[in-house]
């Protein structure tokens, strides 16, 4: 039962993020969700010309009382001064380099990939330079504000290359 | 251009896939075999207790 209480925060979140995602277009971004790699799934992939952002939604769920605040340690995550059990951001790292080799063996380009972790519903401080370098990590309201801060990386037509490749990589079946 | 590409369907590529599709996936399968499983055979023990026990009852009876 805590497996399936887990499993449909995790959801929740991911919809949630999934949601708010989907209002960037309105900016002239594309967004794509569950990706699926080999043993593993990307949450979302949102494509700009300030560069490609996988997003990884972790959904934790708030204090009934309190702050519920998202700070670091050195190069630690914490959340309410507790550490997490896995890193996620080594995962998003991971995920953000994957996406960069399949766009990199379809389109033949190097693509710019940045991991962005999002904590939904959570007050999250200003990350260290050390973190801010690998990977974001943030509140999904502020993403929207770090994306407008960068430099404009790719054009608009291999913004669209980089959308049609991954689309097809989705959804041509799998050849076996 | 492609005439064997374009004569193929657009419905047998997979669909694009929504946010949280793979975790609401997972919770499926985790409802089917934690939940819905352990019910079903709870119910066939149940019945087949039950059946039992009439055959029992009727075969006293007679």
């Amino acid at each position: 039962m805590r497996d399936y209480k887990s499993y449909k925060l995790g959801r929740d979140g991911e919809r949630a993020v999934g949601q708010s995602l989907e209002e960037l277009r309105a900016f002239g971004f594309s967004v794509l969700h569950d990706l699926l790699g080999e043993g593993f799934n990307l949450d979302h992939a949102l494509f700009t010309n300030k560069g490609i952002f996988v997003i990884e939604t972790k959904t934790i769920s708030k204090p009934t009382k309190g702050p519920a605040v998202v700070s670091f340690r050195g190069k630690q995550i914490l959340v309410n001064g507790y550490g997490i059990d896995r890193d996620p951001i080594t995962q998003v790292v991971a995920q953000a380099h994957w996406l960069a080799e399949v766009l990199q063996k379809s389109t033949g380009k190097q693509y710019p990939v940045k991991g962005v972790v999002v904590f939904p519903g959570w007050f999250v401080e200003p990350m260290p330079k050390s973190i801010k370098e690998r990977a974001w990590v943030l509140s999904p309201k502020a993403l929207i504000g770090f994306i407008s801060h960068e430099p404009v990386r790719l054009k608009e037509d291999e913004v669209h290359m980089a959308v049609y490749h991954l689309s097809r990589h989705i959804r041509l079946p799998k050849q076996d | 251009m492609g005439s064997k590409q374009s004569k193929r369907s657009p419905l047998k590529n997979n669909p694009l896939r929504g946010p949280g599709q793979s975790t609401d996936e997972t919770l499926q399968d985790l409802l089917i075999e934690k939940i819905v499983f352990p019910i079903i055979f709870a119910v066939l023990v149940v019945v087949l207790a039950v059946y039992h026990e009439l055959c029992a009852t009727i075969r006293a009876t007679n």
